[in-house]
């Protein structure tokens, strides 16, 4: 633990069903956790029982392992290294998108990251995207071909054409990383490339797995090349003459790529006199290979003979294990370029190369990236990565929530660790301190942080990077308590649900109502059953998932709006435009931010969006909450006193921003510009009590004369399906308003790929819908990707947009129908 | 004090407005002598004002009623047989329903008359509601009132308190005159309930008679557990009253959580006329101490929107009126407007949310066990639990860990440079931390700035506008 050099932190990260639990489990067995002959079926990191019930990881579950490596192999380890001995910390991650928010958690402890891919299916969207977040967060990814039992037993293809397969993964996957990463970044070449031996090959339910390092060795001596040469040889266009002995790289009469004749064949004979029943072919390719089979596995046949011989020949857990620890960074290595990503700091300061080295002496630097659960109720471990310095018991340390920001004292809280334990899967084991490389559960922080936080013992320390999530909660229901009195145990039961998942939100609506928010209706589902069983423990009514909308404007306002303060004596001219496409977005992502240099905002905002640039300087700040999608733009000439109000404006435009003039709903993507504005001469007629409602009713005004418009967001849904299906798959989503952009085959596998846009309002209920008219052969996965206008004018009660509005007003207990312009615009 | 001019620009009704009172004309308004004889039993108020010989007598109007003042007021005096001197007080200081004893005693009233609907906060004086022709007969024959009949047969009456001084009520629930076995009487409200024994006020049904309003707003959240009924002798109508109480309930709920989070606290002074609003002030702030948030004062006279907005950084107001004045819907408030009693669940611990609602703040001073039911009100708190509990708190509205009080500098964070002495220049300033200040450096205006310019030199003078800020001279509006 001490020895950072020879630590490996790895998450497990792959589309659903990919086989991660499983593969994990064979990683488990041979560390001895587990008993080798159960790996592949316990699933021993999926802890939860639903876990177990359903199949699918919910939660991301950590396991430490020892590992030895052999002398011989040391060699490969590239980056610094003390001993033989390594301690792995393996992640293993759901694959299911609506629990991706786990994975990314995951990925911010780790640096490096074992992508599955299901070599049946191949790469999936859900593959993508998370190897997409392990580059953003600069995680170096190996490759691991699952199911190849599969390939072999079911599709039974021929040795060429499933080199052509992998082959293609492989490019997929590299095509990917190359999309993502820059070679020449501070990660270097990060591809995946089986002649290096980062790509992995076999079978998690069965056991067995390989790397070309394997076969390297083993035809080493035979061919009296250095493994590390000919496994350059055993993959790409190589072919070779087993007669002459002889490669090319173009193949041609009697020569065959090395990568079948080597490895592919060995294994299907294998597979083929097993499962024929051959018992002379095999039993003497059992001598030849060199594999001893125990007593009892000598009397097994088929399946179970074939899984106990390929685990003999080719455990999967060595395999894995010395590509995880030869090719994945330590963490000395991996800070080096990761503390850039990570500090929001000066790169220069103190922590930033505390980090940087990996430094145990130097100030306490920790992420605390999700919370788990205890056996007591209600409490939790701060789960979380050690960047730098050494994390004790008692230590008195800084906790710094997300909001902190330097030099104030929001967010941050002086306290003492009451306890520092490592976890293990299902246990957990108190430790004295933990060097920082090291993953790590904190006891006694979780009061003080909702979900993430960073834990220092620097004062001038910044934060490090919150993470960012790729789904967003937009699915929402409102839940109550069965029985009105247990409402103070519903409030606490969201407490705990709140801190639980990385990505669940629970808020309070102005109605009263308690609202949870996921990321899909199966993450909700799991997340209403927890608060229901575990934190709340009381019965729960839920309503209808409900959909947040946005407010919206499509032109400009056909006038010039004016609204007067209470007093008469002040008047707001305001106009609202709509943002150009793309600049909402971008606001959202961060590349247009209320913090950073005005002049070069106001730069990109000129050349990328046409704004004046002298206007683009005057932004007076963006909303909701100081940081949302809208603007407020001050294109006044010479005004008087006009700084003196610009805080009650800013207070108004938050309001109004906040809760728009429609139904309620936030606005997005308008920018109110401020044309003049006319204030009484002495200040107290000026004051906030005159200047901010008088904002917000102006700005109310704006929105309404520039024909407003419902924003409804919308998943990008992904559908892998038979070609059989695809009608059904039309028929459905024609349905549901949604729209097909993309189909396309899988190569060398009779699946479709077909993606679609699909309006969350209709995705209730869709997956069982898609289910029940294809057979049971489509499988959608569906994560929000963009905000859509709801054609049609909101005022017309008639519209789908009319009656959207109308329902959300009654909903909140609001008047009904639109409030008239004349409540908000005066006359001169 | 003097009749109002009903100028519709000078007046401008948006004070009644931002209260959530619209300005209904009322369908009674300008009546003949007749009347007015009958609907505010003028023999009533002579007979009063004779038997104790008052001299100078103050009319209270409600905006609704006050077309009706001028002449029911020449009435009075000619009616009387003594010569007496009678005034009007309009435009009341609060709301309209209270009692404006302040007022009254500025022009040196020996007695005040109180006319139209009255929250009933004891204070001695005569109240006249106006009797509102209740065809009692109609009223039974409607389906409601049978099929209620019919169902709880042991009907029973809600009577208004007397006060000391008003010799007569008009009550309009009076009509029930079902009453049999009451024992147990239970006053609230400024009313009283005959309830039979061993049962509270939640085992009935509630009928109410009377056009929908305040009061029954009031009502209906008080007792959120009853059914209500109501009927409308002016539209001779009735129906199930459901203001989907839940509903209303649960937006007090969410301010309560606002409450929780607040750290500053405006306590605004919305009545002059209950009694012991000054000890439930003195309350307040001990409370709201114990919890280590900080207080202002305000008495602002009738609350409107653009007089709290001027106080920025208050997070919340707590508005100590009397019971029908103290729900704000608050909507259109730049911050939330709670009462005592929601207040007092955010900031004790031992006292819970639990559907129960009380609008009548003296419920939750300590001494007044005969008004409460069921022990819920008076709590005694222990300052120093509170203070103990200093752990932020999950915040439903934002969603992050909050400090649910002001903090303490004991924690030392960043002491050194939040609280030390700061050199700058040729000043010595000492940085409080203090949530104002905080609220002040926040603010992007800070005053004028007293540092000039290195390079302006003196500005000439120049004449500004003229005229008044409705309208300067060189301006073409209106």
């Amino acid at each position: 633990m001490d020895k950072r050099q020879n630590i490996r932190n790895m998450s497990v990260i792959a589309h659903v069903d990919h086989g991660k639990s499983t593969l994990t489990d064979s990683l488990v067995s041979k560390a001895g956790i587990i008993a080798g002959a159960k790996a592949g079926e316990t699933r021993f990191t999926d802890t939860r029982k639903d876990e177990q019930e359903r199949c699918i990881t919910i939660k991301s579950t950590a396991i430490s392992m020892y590992y030895e490596l052999a002398e011989k192999d040391l060699e490969y380890v590239t980056q610094e290294k003390l001993g033989k001995g390594f301690l792995i910390n393996l992640i293993d991650s759901p694959g299911h998108v609506d629990f991706s928010s786990e994975v990314t958690a995951a990925l911010r402890v780790t640096d490096g990251a074992l992508v599955v891919v299901d070599c049946v299916s191949g790469v999936c969207v859900q593959t993508e995207t998370v190897l997409r977040q392990a580059i953003s967060e600069r995680i170096k990814p190996v490759l691991f071909m699952n199911k190849m039992d599969r390939a072999l037993l079911e599709l039974q293809l021929d040795p060429e054409d499933l080199y052509q397969t992998f082959r293609r993964i492989v490019e997929n996957v590299n095509v990917i990383i190359a999309t993502y990463n820059d070679e020449n970044g501070p990660m270097g070449n990060i591809q995946v490339d089986p002649s290096k031996g980062t790509v992995g090959f076999g079978s998690g339910l069965h056991g067995w797995a390989f790397t070309l390092k394997q076969f390297g060795e083993i035809y080493a001596d035979k061919f009296k090349i250095e493994p590390s040469k000919l496994m350059g040889r055993l993959w790409g266009d190589n072919f070779c003459n087993p007669k002459s002995r002889k490669w090319n790289k173009t193949g041609g009469d009697g020569f065959v790529r090395g990568f079948t004749q080597f490895i592919l064949d060995p294994i299907y004979k294998i597979f083929k006199s097993v499962m024929n029943f051959e018992k002379e072919k095999y039993e003497k390719m059992l001598t030849q290979l060199n594999i001893k089979l125990s007593v009892e596995d000598r009397e097994k046949e088929g399946k179970p003979l074939l899984k106990a011989i390929m685990r003999r020949w080719l455990p999967a857990g060595d395999a894995l294990l010395q590509m995880i620890t030869i090719h994945l960074p330590s963490p000395v290595t991996a800070q080096k370029y990761r503390m850039e990503m990570l500090y929001e700091g000066p790169h220069d300061d103190a922590l930033a190369l505390a980090i940087k080295n990996c430094d145990p002496t130097g100030h306490l630097c920790m992420y605390v990236s999700k919370m788990v659960p205890t056996s007591d109720r209600g409490r939790f471990y701060a789960f979380g990565r050690v960047f730098s310095g050494t994390v004790a018991t008692g230590q008195k340390v800084r906790i710094m929530g997300p909001n902190f920001i330097p030099g104030k004292k929001e967010d941050l809280y002086l306290k003492q660790i009451q306890r520092t334990i490592l976890m293990m899967g299902r246990y957990i084991e108190p430790i004295e301190d933990v060097p920082c490389g090291n993953i790590v559960g904190l006891v006694g922080v979780d009061q003080f942080l909702v979900k993430t936080g960073t834990i220092t013992t620097f004062e001038e320390a910044h934060n490090l990077k919150v993470m960012k999530f790729s789904v967003s909660p937009v699915v929402r229901v409102a839940v109550e308590a069965k029985n009105p009195s247990d409402l103070p145990k519903l409030v606490e039961g969201l407490k705990r649900l709140a801190k639980s998942d990385p990505m669940v939100q629970c808020t309070i609506e102005e109605s009263g109502e308690h609202i949870v928010a996921g990321a899909g209706e199966l993450h909700l589902e799991i997340c209403l059953k927890d608060l229901e069983e575990d934190h709340a423990c009381i019965p729960i009514k839920k309503s209808d998932p409900v959909v947040s909308y946005r407010e919206t404007v499509s032109e400009e306002s056909d006038r010039t709006c004016l609204s007067k303060s209470p007093n008469k004596h002040n008047r707001l001219f305001m106009r609202a435009v709509p943002f150009p496409e793309g600049l909402a977005e971008d606001i959202d992502k961060g590349d247009v931010t209320p913090r950073g240099e005005v002049k070069a905002r106001a730069r990109l905002l000129a050349e990328k969006y046409e704004y004046d640039v002298s206007e683009a300087r005057k932004i007076w700040c963006f909303g909701p909450e100081g940081n949302g999608p809208n603007l407020l733009i001050d294109v006044t000439k010479g005004v008087q006193y006009l700084n003196e109000i610009k805080d009650s404006v800013v207070a108004g435009f938050q309001w109004a921003t906040k809760e728009g003039v429609m139904c309620e709903e936030n606005v997005r993507g308008v920018r109110y510009n401020i044309h003049d504005v006319t204030l009484h001469a002495d200040a107290i007629h000026r004051g906030g009590g005159q200047i901010i409602p008088t904002a917000r009713r102006c700005l109310y005004a704006c929105s309404l004369t520039a024909q407003p418009r419902i924003l409804e967001p919308v998943y990008l849904v992904e559908i892998q399906c038979p070609e059989n299906a695809v009608g059904g798959i039309y028929g459905v989503l024609n349905r549901r308003r949604g729209h097909v952009f993309e189909e396309s085959q899988t190569p060398g596998t009779p699946m479709f790929a077909v993606k679609a846009y699909l309006p969350v309002n209709e995705s209730f209920g869709f997956t069982a819908d898609l289910r029940s008219n294809t057979g049971g052969q489509a499988f959608p996965q569906c994560v929000f990707d963009h905000w859509q206008i709801l054609p049609g004018d909101p005022s017309d009660e008639a519209s789908k947009p009319g009656q959207v509005v109308s329902t959300t007003r009654k909903r909140k207990g609001l008047s009904a129908g639109i409030p008239s312009l004349d409540k908000y615009f005066d006359k001169l | 004090m003097a009749t109002p001019q009903l100028d519709k620009y000078n007046l401008s009704n948006d004070g009644s407005e931002v209260i959530a009172q619209r300005l209904q004309i009322d369908s009674y308004a300008q009546k003949d002598r007749n009347e007015l004889q009958s609907y505010y039993s003028l023999d009533r108020i002579v007979q009063f004002i004779t038997s104790h010989g008052y001299k100078r007598i103050a009319l209270q109007f409600p905006d609704s009623l006050l077309p009706d003042s001028a002449s029911l007021a020449l009435e009075i005096q000619t009616i009387s047989p003594q010569s007496i001197d009678v005034f009007i007080l309009a435009d009341t200081s609060y709301g309209s329903c209270c009692v404006d004893e302040i007022a009254a005693s500025h022009g040196n009233a020996d007695c005040l008359i109180h006319f139209g609907s009255a929250c009933l906060s004891p204070l001695p004086v005569l109240y006249v509601f106006g009797r509102h022709p209740v065809d009692a007969n109609k009223c039974k024959e409607n389906a409601v009132y049978e099929t209620l009949h019919a169902q709880y047969p042991n009907l029973i009456a809600s009577e208004i308190k007397v006060g000391k001084l008003s010799a007569i009520v008009e009550s309009s629930a009076k009509l029930l005159e079902d009453k049999e076995n009451q024992s147990c009487d239970q006053e609230e409200y400024g009313r009283i309930f005959h309830l039979h024994e061993g049962k509270e006020i939640h085992d009935y049904v509630i009928f109410y008679i009377g056009s929908e309003g305040l009061t029954l707003t009031n009502l209906m959240m008080s007792y959120n557990k009853c059914r209500f009924y109501s009927y409308n002798p002016d539209l001779d109508s009735s129906r199930s009253e459901s203001l989907s109480v839940n509903k209303a309930l649960m937006k007090r709920y969410y301010l309560i959580q606002k409450a929780k989070e607040a750290l500053v606290v405006g306590i605004v002074i919305g009545t002059l006329g209950v009694a012991d609003y000054l000890q439930t002030l003195d309350r307040l702030k001990a409370v709201l101490k114990a919890a280590n948030k900080k207080t202002y004062t305000f008495s602002v006279g009738k609350i409107n929107v653009a007089k709290l907005a001027n106080f920025m950084e208050i997070d919340v107001f707590v508005l100590v009126a009397c019971p029908e004045n103290t729900l704000l819907d608050s909507k259109e408030f730049y911050k939330p407007i709670l009462t005592p009693y929601e207040l007092e669940i955010a900031c004790l611990k031992e006292r819970e949310w639990d559907g129960t609602y009380i609008t009548d703040f003296r419920q939750l001073l300590p001494g007044n066990v005969g008004l409460s039911e069921g022990g819920l009100s008076n709590l005694e708190f222990n300052v120093d639990d509170e203070r103990k509990n200093r752990n932020p708190d999950y915040s439903f509205i934002t969603g992050h860990m909050q400090y649910t009080s002001l903090r303490d500098d004991d924690e030392n964070i960043n002491h050194d440079k939040q609280q030390s002495l700061v050199t700058r220049d040729r000043m010595q300033v000492i940085q409080h931390h203090t949530s104002a200040g905080e609220f002040l450096s926040n603010r992007s205006w800070k005053g004028l700035d007293d540092t000039p310019d290195d390079d302006s030199s003196p500005i000439n003078v120049v004449e500004g506008r003229r005229g008044i800020a409705a309208k300067y001279d060189n301006e073409n509006i209106y």
